[in-house]
């Protein structure tokens, strides 16, 4: 057993299988031979390394994405329905999961965050994506009147 | 007023020496009147100033929330992957018939407009359905030249109509950039609008709705990179373009389906389909023609009669099958569609990791089936639809679900040896009612096995993924179990009626 530390001080235990989701945390094992030291993650808040060893501990033995399917596996929208669960039972902190998942280079967890942020994008208008995420249009003018000459067609059903 | 009410009511009206006093009484009323109104105004223009002040504060809040919403946090890399993700779902259209996800996001924030007008890849999925009206020209041109020498996806549906032809015109003019198309093209004239194209790209093409013949693979000649091939219509084979494909979805209707496997020396992937496109039943009595490479085969037949479909498999060997889908919806059972499978995986030899069937078939045929397939992790059996037929086959019963028990015995399963030793995946559609919720349990609890030296030790795989969808209402309580194993991370999903 390996023991994480959070950004907030708090210890987290997980085996070698689990921790080995994420390749940083996989290079960094290599170089540790004493599983008695705790490995700190300044970047991590203990409720999102929570959610991450989670995710982690359901997909232990599963193969790991291959990088040079990177478009093809991102390219499928379909999300299984464990991750889906996971991912949107914890959709009040999806962005620091996602920039948990990127920190530690844990792949599949990336591009369930991502997907799952895309779906939430999906089908709404630019009015709708920025009262969602909270944006503000800072467009000039100038560029306001282009994008409405551009999208025209889009907006006239 | 009580004055005033006095006056009023005076038998000889109003005393000529009050006028004066009333008089003045008017005079004050009106300065009374005035300074009310001026207060009114005076308030409203307050009102006014407090609902712009509240306006400002409103959109500054807005412009802080702005700062700290996640999203804005994200660093761009991040984010293109995000919009990645939005713009790949070539599915997702506006009614207008084309993609509207790039154009969605760029019109944002100007840091959304900036990342997505730095990034063609954003723009190269292109999708239009063009029928009569529509005005896409320019929304078209915009994808064409903000996706600038990026491969390009495309799903076009085209109808017969001058700004349709123009619109494909333009992208057949980029065939080059061509790397994965679906082309639904019911005129023969756009189909040779494609000859003495180079295609240097293009992976996989899907071609919809051909005219009888029209199907020339000699149009892909100089498509060196083409490997994924699907079409429901009538194809004319070509040695050439066959040779290279490794994914191949056919219509077994279309009568030459045996011509061109004889011509495709790499197949990886068949999916084999009727989609009703030709009237006439095409028999097929032949040799069976063995597909070497052949690692998954998917044959899915709604509308044909059984006996094709057992023909299909019965002129198929595929040795190094590792997936096998077969879906029929005839009801009755008939004990020959059990033989065909049984002789097609003996004569194939081949050693199957999942199988999806939906079939005629009953309990003790699927556990038989299953006996011979040690090696099969991912198990999918769906239920036909109810008919009131007596033949009606049940593949899925309780002594079908005893057998897969990993050490109990089962009516249908005697041997010592469990059933699927390395199942990890299982899915089961039930249409009938009756379903035995208890045994179901027991059977999955049972390969429950998170402990891996225990599991090897007793050589069954652990568990991972169970999903079942009943048709009758469910006592939640009776699952219990699997509720709790869910919590230690097994996939159990329990679809029933409310």
């Amino acid at each position: 057993m390996f023991t994480l530390l959070s950004e907030d001080g708090i210890s987290f235990q997980a085996e070698r299988d689990v921790l080995e989701r994420s390749v940083l945390l996989k290079n960094m094992l290599e170089d540790v031979q004493d599983s008695s030291n705790s490995i700190p993650l300044p970047n991590v808040a203990s409720a999102v390394l929570e959610k991450v060893l989670h995710f982690c501990e359901h997909h232990r033995g599963d193969p790991l994405p291959v990088p040079e399917e990177d478009e093809t596996r991102m390219r499928k929208i379909v999300i299984e329905d464990w991750d889906y669960d996971f991912i949107s039972a914890n959709c009040d902190i999806v962005f620091e999961i996602i920039m948990a998942a990127n920190y530690l280079d844990i792949k599949d967890l990336l591009d369930l965050g991502c997907k799952y942020v895309a779906s939430l994008i999906k089908g709404k208008s630019t009015e709708q994506i920025r009262e969602l995420f909270h944006i503000v249009n800072d467009l000039t003018p100038e560029e306001e009147e282009k994008i409405k000459k551009e999208n025209q067609w889009a907006e006239a059903v | 007023m009580d004055t005033v009410y006095r006056y009023s009511r005076a038998p000889y009206g109003v005393p000529e020496q009050q006028l004066p006093e009333i008089r003045e009484l008017l005079q004050a009323i009106a300065k009374d009147l005035d300074g009310y109104n001026n207060e009114i105004f005076r308030l409203e223009n307050q009102l006014l100033f407090l609902k712009s002040q509240r306006e400002r504060a409103q959109k500054h809040e807005m412009a802080l929330r702005s700062l700290l919403s996640p999203i804005n946090h994200l660093p761009n890399e991040l984010l293109i992957r995000i919009f990645s993700c939005v713009c790949d779902d070539i599915f997702m259209t506006n009614k207008r018939g084309l993609l509207t996800a790039p154009f969605f996001l760029s019109a944002v924030c100007s840091r959304w407009r900036a990342l997505c007008l730095s990034h063609s890849k954003l723009w190269s999925n292109i999708r239009f359905s063009c029928s009569r009206g529509l005005k896409l020209g320019s929304a078209v041109d915009l994808q064409l030249e903000r996706s600038k020498r990026q491969l390009l996806t495309l799903d076009l549906s085209y109808h017969n109509d001058r700004e349709a032809s123009t619109l494909f015109q333009k992208v057949v003019d980029c065939s080059v950039r061509w790397q994965h198309a679906t082309l639904s093209l019911p005129m023969l004239s756009t189909v040779s609008a494609l000859h003495g194209r180079d295609f240097p790209a293009l992976e996989s093409l899907d071609f919809w709705g051909l005219p009888d013949n029209a199907g020339d693979l000699e149009v892909f000649a100089r498509a060196p990179k083409l490997r994924s091939l699907g079409s429901d219509g009538v194809l004319i084979p070509n040695q050439v373009v066959l040779a290279r494909i490794t994914h191949l979805s056919y219509n077994l209707q279309a009568g030459n389906l045996h011509e061109v496997l004889n011509m495709c020396h790499d197949l990886r992937s068949l999916s084999i389909g009727d989609y009703d496109t030709f009237a006439d039943d095409v028999s097929i009595s032949h040799a069976p023609t063995v597909i070497p490479t052949l690692t998954s085969l998917h044959i899915s037949n709604t509308r044909c009669d059984i006996e094709i479909f057992q023909n299909v498999l019965c002129s198929l060997t595929t040795p190094a099958l590792d997936i096998l889908a077969l879906d029929h919806d005839f009801p009755d059972y008939t004990p020959e569609t059990h033989n065909v499978i049984e002789q097609f995986l003996g004569r194939s030899g081949c050693t199957l990791t999942k199988l999806d069937i939906r079939l005629s078939l009953n309990d003790k045929d699927v556990v038989d089936l299953l006996q011979k397939l040690p090696s099969l992790e991912e198990l999918i059996v769906k239920d036909l639809p109810q008919t009131t037929s007596t033949l009606r086959s049940r593949p899925i019963t309780k002594a079908f679900v005893e057998s897969l028990h990993s050490y109990q015995h089962s009516t249908l399963h005697q041997s010592p040896r469990p059933l699927l030793p390395k199942l990890r995946s299982l899915t089961l559609r039930v249409t009938s009612i009756g379903f035995d919720h208890t045994s179901f349990v027991d059977t999955i609890t049972s390969r429950w096995l998170p402990d891996a030296a225990y599991a090897a030790k007793i050589g069954v795989s652990c568990i991972r993924f169970v999903d079942l969808t009943l048709e009758e209402v469910v006592d939640e309580a009776d699952y219990l179990p699997l509720t709790r194993l869910k919590r230690m991370s097994l996939g159990f999903y329990l679809h029933a009626k409310k």
